[in-house]
């Protein structure tokens, strides 16, 4: 660290360029250089970065920990930003000392670094407070990264979790442990939840929502001491009572992270003073950001960050503007499932202030507007924050409500659940993403200029839904009025229009909630009724998520899986008996031309599968032909292990060079009986003759001299593609292993109805190989473990169902006889209408 | 004059699914809605698939074969193309029951297996 320093410092006198060194790398101080960059200053910018990451967007840490967003999601500016404008970014190089006399910092590992300017975005701590017990193992901070990577692992083995603070943090962090799949309780100081954003009426319906998701509340508790030997156990309260946990996450507020500023000698309250241009008390120091206190006040949140950054960057760039005014406050809560808004002054504390409010105790909403003088001065909005723009618009521009006081709080008649509100009907100057201040008018030119085709193209040039990224769904709608046919979706598509979420947060929601059936998570997540796309692809994914433990629901199955049999043109079925590796035997062949004679069977056929097909049959014969069949079904009719061909390999073949039959059928019995998301073929071949195809199979083996190959993705359908090399292992049992762990793999990472081929390609070869055959040993054995599971409860249909359907009538159609005259009754005026309910 | 026919038992079909009913050389399908039942002709405007095998999503029904969408309020085609099938009557007395039809209206039954042996759809069938 201290050479490249030195480099630097060698470096200065040719480059003129005066030396920014920023201290902090978080939202505030990125966001402030990213304004300077903009002024094309002559600067040489150096950050000091404590926290070994890239700029990344704080705010979304929740969505981390509720396991909705991975962490390189979350960046902000990544490594090409700091490389493309040329900062300097030591990472996990702490400051220590300023000395402002001298114009040095000194970092922790000794080395000064001089400067000219320098910017304090230092942020701010988590406020721990005084009580027995904090430092005791298990009990955690929710503030940074290191934070949410140490509880998401703790989650793993955690039975019972407590957070300490039922404000924003606490509550966000508690929904983030609950989503991975631990118990929490919040305890809360006072009387109500997230008191510092809302009214008594707010803080009840809150509470409502909060405890819907299954978290238990309690209000007017205050801990005295956190017990266990060591470790956590239990959390004791003022009043006695004591509530086991084995996991405590502390969020009971942050304090400005002053303690450099003070040592520097600069003026320091709460905060970091600075003045309306953002200088501090010496003239070469500049701060923004939580660590700053203005005209007395400190913000925590993220929008006066931007205000800041943008104010300091005129004056750093010595271009001083407009000045800093002090900015509105408003939060958005941001747990799935509860819509929060809560901005300005929304206690209607002043004497003449008045409420307009609304309340819905059946639906969870709770709208309140606070009115002074004719102007919007604050609001809560709970349970539908559609409006938070709106009122923020109006609180921000201090306008004159009386001409609209009547639809104040309806615009447009209350929104059926899931229609997007119009925004292309709002004017262009209205603000769209309230964290970084970005109006409709300004997307709508940055689309226009930059012939934007996607939400994140928009994100990318105007750093709109960037923030807390509840804008996003507006920005689409913009997107979508102004880009037209050239709109785009987003890669990570919801579901389905049913379940209107990605598929990989539907299997946490699943799991972590034990969701057991497509009902409760088209009830609970979806439109209540589904359709024929989403119900089998959810039939999936609770079987494939709870390892075969969830409730089977055959209407929410596709025909096909109703009956075992693939579903033909005139209503008829076929049916595949499986035939591993396509080896068959004389008596197989008997049953087979027996039960084709016996039920009339219209057609045999040998399939491109390496196995026999018999066309026609009728429902009703399908479980009397499995039994006398007694054979395994092929599963040759659904989204599952179809087969896997082989050659004869070295058992007859003179070319042989490995044993393909014994390799193909142990794979088809290692697999046999599993769902997949979508068909999946398999080929072994003995050597690379290939006479099986193995690769332009799902997955394929082929044998060389000394080894396999192992190869995924192959296909020979309707698209054509030569299966790319997972791997090259010396033996059988390396090469199985390869196998089942991409199987698996893709079982967990398949999108719905997305064949291997295109799931290789959306992926990428080395990602997946990252993390299957080259993942860490603990990695793989929990792929090959849920596998393992999943297969302990696969059964053979034919075999349980031919003797015990799931319903008397699951093969059986009516039939009326025509001669039962006498029950039948004329159907008189107005007797009995379409639909008559039971 | 359509009379009422009883058809099935409650229980008989399961929850949300349909079941094929036989008249004669005739047939319709009835489903089980779960707080209803509702009948329509068991033949998709479209290739003739069986209704009553298909997901149902609501008051509508995705046949089989080409996942057409059909209301079993009305009998449109909601998606897949433009095409109609008639509905029937029902009711519920005493655990039975009854739709209503006349004779001759409903629809033939499905191509029977005969017309399997020429023509395979060879789409999917598996293998």
């Amino acid at each position: 660290m201290l050479n490249a320093f030195l480099l630097l410092e060698e470096g200065k006198e040719e480059m003129e360029a005066k030396h920014l060194v920023v201290i902090g790398n978080g939202m505030a101080g990125m966001a402030c250089v990213d304004e300077i960059l903009k002024r094309k200053p002559n600067l040489r910018i150096t950050v000091l970065s404590e926290e070994p990451y890239y700029n990344y967007n704080r705010i979304l840490l929740s969505a981390v920990l509720a396991g909705e967003k991975s962490v390189e999601e979350i960046y902000i500016n990544t490594k090409e930003w700091y490389d493309k404008n040329n900062i300097f970014l030591c990472r996990g190089v702490k400051a220590i000392e300023i000395d402002a006399k001298n114009k040095t910092v000194t970092t922790q590992d000794g080395s000064p670094v001089s400067y000219d300017l320098l910017l304090l975005a230092t942020g701010s701590n988590p406020f721990i407070p005084p009580i027995e017990g904090t430092n005791k193992e298990g009990v955690y901070t929710f503030r940074n990264m290191a934070d949410v990577e140490t509880l998401l692992e703790r989650c793993k083995t955690a039975k019972q979790a407590l957070v300490i603070g039922g404000g924003l943090l606490g509550l966000e962090a508690a929904r983030g442990i609950l989503n991975q799949g631990v118990k929490v309780t919040v305890v809360h100081l006072t009387d109500r939840l997230m008191e510092m954003q809302l009214d008594e009426v707010g803080g009840e319906f809150l509470k409502r929502e909060i405890e819907k998701l299954g978290i238990t509340v309690l209000l007017n508790s205050s801990t005295s001491k956190i017990m266990g030997n060591g470790h956590v156990e239990a959390v004791m309260f003022k009043e006695g009572a004591i509530v086991p946990a084995d996991l405590v996450v502390i969020a009971c507020g942050i304090r400005p992270n002053v303690e450099l500023a003070k040592r520097a000698g600069l003026q320091v309250n709460r905060g970091i003073v600075v003045n309306d241009y953002m200088e501090t008390s010496d003239p070469n120091i500049f701060a923004v950001g939580e660590c700053v206190e203005h005209q007395g006040k400190v913000y925590g949140l993220v929008a006066p960050l931007y205000d800041q950054g943008k104010v300091l960057a005129r004056t750093i760039t010595g271009d001083k503007g407009p000045k800093y005014e002090g900015s509105v406050l408003a939060t958005k809560l941001k747990v799935m499932g509860i819509e929060l808004f809560s901005a300005g002054n929304f206690k209607a504390a002043e004497p003449d202030m008045e409420v307009i409010s609304y309340q819905d105790h059946a639906f969870g909403v709770y709208k309140k507007v606070v009115v002074h003088q004719d102007r919007v001065v604050g609001t809560i909005l709970i349970g539908d924050a559609s409006d938070a723009n709106r009122f923020l618009e109006m609180i921000r521009k201090n306008e004159r409500i009386a001409a609209k006081r009547q639809t104040l709080l309806f615009e447009t008649p209350p929104a059926v659940a899931g229609s997007p509100t119009d925004v292309m009907s709002r004017p262009d100057s209205e603000t769209i993403c309230g964290c970084i201040g970005v109006s409709k008018g300004q997307i709508i030119s940055a689309i226009r200029e930059n012939s934007c085709k996607t939400v994140s193209q928009v994100k990318a040039c105007t750093k709109a839904s960037s923030g807390c990224g509840t804008c996003a769904g507006l920005v689409q709608e913009i997107l979508k009025a102004v880009a037209g046919a050239d709109f785009q979706e987003e890669k990570k598509e919801v579901f389905c229009a049913c379940v209107p979420f990605p598929k990989d947060q539907i299997r946490i929601m699943i799991k972590t909630q034990r969701l057991k059936s497509v009902q409760d998570v088209l009830d609970i997540y979806g439109n209540g009724t589904g359709c024929s796309y989403c119900k089998p692809g959810l039939s999936f994914l609770v079987d494939e998520v709870l390892l075969g433990e969830h409730k089977e629901e055959r209407s929410a199955r596709f025909i096909n899986d109703r009956v075992h049999a693939n579903i033909q043109r005139d209503g008829t079925f076929s049916v595949v008996p499986r035939m591993r590796g396509g080896v068959t035997s004389p008596e197989e062949l008997r049953k087979i031309a027996d039960v084709a004679v016996k039920y009339k069977v219209p057609m045999v056929k040998v399939t491109g599968s390496q196995r026999l097909d018999l066309l026609g049959v009728k429902k009703e014969d399908l479980p009397k032909i499995w039994a006398d069949l007694g054979m395994t079904s092929g599963f040759a009719y659904t989204k599952a292990v179809r087969m896997v061909k082989t050659c004869v390999g070295t058992d007859f073949c003179r070319y042989g060079t490995q044993n393909s039959i014994k390799q193909g059928i142990d794979l088809e019995t290692n697999l046999e009986g599993l769902y997949t998301p979508a068909k999946v073929k398999m080929g072994v071949v003995g050597c690379p003759r290939n006479c099986a195809e193995a690769t332009v199979k799902d997955i394929g083996m082929v044998g060389i001299e000394g080894g396999w190959q192992v190869v995924i993705g192959g296909a020979a359908g309707k698209r054509v593609r030569a299966a790319d090399i997972l791997c090259t292992v010396k033996t059988s049992e390396e090469a199985m292993e390869a196998a089942l762990l991409f199987f698996q793999y893709y079982r967990e990472n398949g999108e719905w109805i997305e064949r291997t081929y295109d799931f290789v390609e959306r992926l990428g070869l080395e990602t997946i190989r990252r993390e299957t055959v080259l993942a860490s040993e603990e990695v793989k054995k929990g792929l090959l473990e849920r596998l393992r599971k999943a297969k302990a409860k696969a059964v053979n249909p034919w075999a349980v169902e031919s003797k015990a359907p799931v319903h008397p009538r699951q093969f059986k159609d009516f039939v009326l006889p025509k001669d039962r005259e006498a029950l039948i009754e004329p159907v008189l005026a107005g007797d009995g209408t379409h639909g008559n309910g039971k | 004059m359509r009379k009422w026919y009883p058809v099935a038992k409650e229980g008989e079909i399961p929850k949300k699914e349909g079941r094929r009913v036989y008249f004669g050389d005739h047939e319709l399908a009835l489903f089980n809605l779960g707080d209803e039942y509702l009948a329509t002709d068991n033949r998709c405007p479209h290739k003739q698939g069986p209704l009553a095998d298909g997901i149902l999503a609501g008051k509508a029904v995705f046949c089989p074969l080409h996942n057409w969408k059909i209301s079993l309020e009305t009998g449109c085609a909601l998606s897949g193309g433009v095409g109609q099938v008639k509905v029937y009557p029902v009711k519920v007395t005493e655990n039975e029951i009854f739709v209503a039809f006349e004779e001759g209206e409903l629809c033939e039954p499905q191509g029977e297996a005969a017309v399997v042996s020429t023509e395979l759809d060879v789409k999917d069938v598996g293998g």
